[in-house]
């Protein structure tokens, strides 16, 4: 008895994790099977839901469009959790599934592991936001990716710093997860490099909510600004706490940090505050853009941001590498999937061999008074300022 | 700088005390290291992300009222829910050994967290207090009307449990059950009774730590439990795991070297510094800085 009811609670605590909640579909052999590996629970499920919605919004369009090659896409969802282990399961799973291709998978950390997976099996990744630059540095066949690389956000970030805002002296904080990592020291080599001082270099606990200590750290430095690469969370309270403790150093973050969930945990300390991100939202949008922004406003009241724009992108590039070699097989679009170019929802989409996109147009945005985001510079204004 | 090191250490320290303090009684009484305290502090803050808009909009001009009742129901409730913890955890397998137990008290956890995760949100909640939340300046050194709360709170609920297990006649049973449950039993006291009690007194102090915490830094979320559940873990296990003066001593011993040592090293040094000392001091003292005995030393 008492046996059978310690198996009875795992097996309910068990059942009732997310991981199990994937539909099981069949494949018909009509199909074109896209396996999406996201984070829909977790710390990052935000980012992996809104991703999902999008990911979704662009295979209703494409199916609806006739389909990849007269083939309807059929989605296999894969919840990684944001955790690297579990991230390489789903693509074993994909794998034995025998998908066509893959959109994913948001985080960097789950998506190095994941892809070697992808690639043993000669399946294309199309990457929608994993944004560090190992992934590049690592050349493979099977990989593109619609966001940037960290490494180009993180210089941009920096020459922001340094030419517009003045800072001489920084306090770099990362979130000692791969994406914030890279981005990190992206950004502290070139604050260096154009004559800045790093007075200190640290990672925090992502997960923690109270961060007094490091901040009595940056408030006896006196930086002119600290800067946080990781998530919204850790982003947001940071800012609350260090206004809090009386720090007044300016606060510049990442792309990643967008949207009301930091503006919610920091309430008004986010204002002032500064993030780079990527043109989404202006005011000539590509038909694609309108597409995904009249579609997420009607469905869910909600505004494009350029991780929603990044996911949707992925899918469409799926579409494109299918059309250009005429085939829906694996084999085939890697082949190819390095030579698309099309106008999707962030822009001209084309790629560089080693998966990067050939050109990101990279903005500074700013939280005003009113608690909105304002794009203050563009990526170009940024390099060619002095 | 220093103070503002202590002050910071301090207000964590009464976090980490609160759970251990629910550690060390449970693991006084019965020897089961419970899991499921962990969680019983994320249901605290979330049930005060219910509580406290209605208790504001019932008596919106009085927001501290309304945030003390939110903090003393959702304490309640979380107690009720420990006693059910008790009723599935360790009541039909309490004759099983302590790792059944652990078992399912680890089951519990995760039941808990994931109930969370599915039924609420799996993202964070901004929690929102209803009071202001002011900023006073000490010497220098910042504290904040919420960080107040958060120690007075912990300071407060540790003298209560104190005088409660020293003066009051469930108390007396309370420490006749754990130094010797057989003598206890035949002097007529109510072991089970006194088991169920002890469970929902610890997630009660979980639960009002839940809540000072989520509040205080303004945000919650399923998971918010285990760092904080580990190092209350760990501060009863550094001050004496079963000693109700040890968890106090942990705690605050936890809090302040955490806090110094993220302002002396890099901040990634936090842990290793935490758990270094921690294996220094059970070299020197197995059972902890004022671990000699259990409860009954309160």
């Amino acid at each position: 008895m008492k046996r059978i009811l310690v198996f009875l609670f795992l097996a309910i605590a068990v059942a009732a994790s997310p991981l199990f909640a994937n539909g099981q579909r069949q494949k018909s052999s009509n199909d074109f099977l896209l396996g999406i590996g996201l984070p829909l629970t977790g710390s990052n499920a935000t980012y992996g839901v809104a991703s999902l919605d999008s990911e979704k919004l662009a295979v209703d369009y494409v199916n609806s469009h006739g389909g990849i090659l007269g083939h309807q896409i059929k989605v296999i969802t894969w919840d990684t959790k944001a955790d690297p282990a579990t991230g390489v399961a789903g693509a074993q799973n994909f794998v034995s599934r025998h998908v066509n291709a893959v959109v994913g998978f948001f985080n960097s950390d789950v998506t190095v592991p994941a892809i070697r997976v992808l690639e043993n099996a000669n399946i294309p990744l199309f990457g929608d936001n994993p944004s560090t630059p190992k992934l590049a540095s690592l050349h493979l066949k099977n990989f593109i990716r619609i966001t940037g690389d960290d490494a180009l956000e993180g210089v941009i970030q920096a020459q922001f710093a340094v030419k517009k805002l003045g800072a001489k002296t920084a306090v770099v904080l990362n979130d000692q997860e791969t994406f914030g990592e890279a981005f990190a020291e992206a950004f502290a080599n070139e604050f260096k490099k154009e004559g800045g001082k790093v007075l200190d270099y640290e990672g925090i606990d992502p997960t923690a909510n109270n961060y007094s200590a490091i901040l009595s750290k940056i408030k006896s430095l006196n930086p002119d600004l600290f800067e946080f690469s990781g998530f919204y969370q850790p982003a947001g309270l940071l800012v609350k706490q260090a206004r809090q403790t009386g720090i007044k150093s300016t606060f510049i973050t990442d792309s990643a940090v967008y949207g009301d969930k930091y503006l919610g945990i920091a309430g008004k300390a986010a204002v002032g505050s500064y993030m780079t991100n990527l043109p989404i939202g202006s005011a000539t949008k590509t038909p694609l853009e309108q597409y995904l922004a009249s579609n997420l406003m009607s469905k869910d009241n909600i505004k494009v941001d350029p991780i929603d724009a990044n996911a949707f992108d992925a899918v469409i590039a799926v579409w494109h590498a299918a059309q250009k070699a005429n085939s829906i097989a694996p084999a085939d679009l890697i082949k190819v999937m390095h030579d698309i170019s099309f106008q999707g929802a962030t822009g001209e989409v084309s790629f560089l061999p080693d998966g990067d996109r050939a050109q990101v147009d990279y903005s500074i945005i700013e939280v005003t008074p009113e608690m909105k985001y304002k794009t203050v510079q563009t990526f170009k204004e940024v390099l060619t300022a002095g | 700088m220093f103070l503002q090191e202590l002050i910071n250490g301090v207000v964590v320290g009464a976090s980490y005390t609160l759970i251990a303090l629910g550690f060390t009684l449970v693991y006084g009484l019965i020897r089961l290291i419970n899991f499921a305290q962990i969680s019983l502090y994320t249901l605290g803050a979330y049930l005060a992300l219910y509580f406290t808009p209605i208790f504001a909009a019932l008596i919106p001009v009085q927001g501290w009222l309304a945030f003390v009742l939110s903090i003393v129901v959702s304490g309640l409730l979380t107690g009720i829910a420990g006693v059910a913890v008790a009723g599935i955890a360790w009541w039909p397998i309490r004759r099983a050994p302590i790792i059944s137990m652990l078992v399912s008290s680890l089951a519990i956890l995760i039941l808990i967290e994931s109930l969370i995760e599915v039924l609420i949100s799996p993202l964070p909640m901004v929690v929102k207090p209803p009071v202001s939340d002011r900023n006073f300046e000490l010497l220098g050194s910042h504290i904040s009307t919420l960080q107040i709360v958060m120690l007075a709170g912990g300071l407060l609920l540790t003298l209560l449990l104190y005088l409660f297990i020293r003066r009051s006649k469930f108390g007396r049973a309370i420490r006749a059950v754990a130094s010797n449950p057989e003598s206890a039993s035949v002097l007529g006291v109510n072991i089970n009774t006194t088991v169920f009690a002890v469970f929902g007194i610890a997630a009660t102090l979980a639960g009002v730590s839940g809540v000072l915490v989520s509040n205080t830094y303004g945000v919650a979320n399923f998971t918010m439990g285990e760092i904080v559940g580990l190092k209350g873990f760990t501060a009863a296990v550094l001050g004496g795991m079963g000693n109700i003066w040890g968890a106090v001593v942990g705690g605050f011993c936890l809090g302040i070297l955490e806090s110094m040592s993220t302002f002396l090293l890099p901040s990634q040094w936090t842990a290793v510094v935490a758990f270094a000392v921690l294996i220094l001091v059970l070299a020197f003292r197995p059972t902890g800085i004022l671990g000699t005995r259990l409860v009954d030393r309160a």
